[in-house]
């Protein structure tokens, strides 16, 4: 999980360790529906890197856009 | 057929080219492409057998920052309580770039060593850098100790809701708990 935006270039994605095919989505809801749900973990947030335990349910609103 | 002593001697080998496997693979942490954080990641599948290699990048007065806190992170997954806590605790105290994972290893392991490191570096984050702060407290849950008064006011004061959350659901006061 990532706080980098949908328009983050392959190299920063590749870099968090995001690659090939699943770099042409982005799913995308707010960290206050992800943070009650789950629990957000800042890992490197300098470099856009986070995470959330799994198995885990997010509720709020989700979207999926495909970024390329 | 096989005597015994060359079944040893082949499974030596075995071991040994095991150990050269595990030390190729932590020094790909000397490759500067950007995978630095991803390599240290994947290095603790393979177990106590990096702990030498890892050791020898920290040892190492070549080894960057980067180097020596990325190995560390995977030294301490892997049961180095030794140099790699020490270099994760000097990343507390300097507040370096891993600072939420140098909290959450130790803790993750039960180092008590590391509370007052914790303590201390939560003092000097400020409460905006919400990422910091909620691994300090998730650290000092794990380590079951507790932010004092004076700082929890601080916090508080903040009014950062993912702090103000952290300290209601691992640091409830008395009068809090159910």
């Amino acid at each position: 999980m990532t706080d980098l935006g949908p328009n983050a270039s392959p190299r920063q994605l590749e870099g968090i360790g995001v690659f090939g095919p699943k770099q042409q989505y982005a799913i995308q809801f707010s960290e206050a529906d992800a943070f009650h749900s789950a629990r957000v973990i800042g890992e490197v947030p300098s470099r856009g890197i986070y995470s959330i335990p799994g198995p885990c349910e997010i509720s709020g609103i989700c979207t999926v856009t495909r970024v390329r | 057929m096989m005597t015994i002593e060359d079944r040893i001697r082949s499974l030596e080998d075995l071991i040994e080219s095991a150990r050269a496997d595990a030390r190729a693979c932590v020094r790909e942490l000397l490759v500067d492409d950007g995978g630095r954080y991803l390599v240290a990641e994947r290095l603790p599948a393979l177990g106590s057998i990096i702990i030498p290699a890892v050791r020898e990048l920290i040892d190492d007065p070549r080894s960057s920052r980067e180097i020596r806190s990325l190995a560390a992170l995977a030294g301490v997954e892997v049961g180095d309580s030794e140099q790699s806590m020490l270099v994760l605790l000097d990343e507390l105290e300097s507040r370096g770039e891993f600072v939420p994972l140098a909290a959450r290893r130790p803790a993750a392991k039960r180092a008590p060593s590391a509370v007052s490191a914790i303590e201390a570096a939560l003092r000097q984050t400020p409460v905006g850098d919400v990422d910091s702060v909620v691994a300090y407290l998730e650290a000092l849950r794990d380590l079951g100790a507790h932010p004092s008064l004076d700082e929890r006011k601080r916090l508080e004061a903040g009014d950062e809701w993912q702090v103000t959350t952290a300290l209601a659901e691992w640091h409830p006061l008395p009068s809090e708990e159910a």
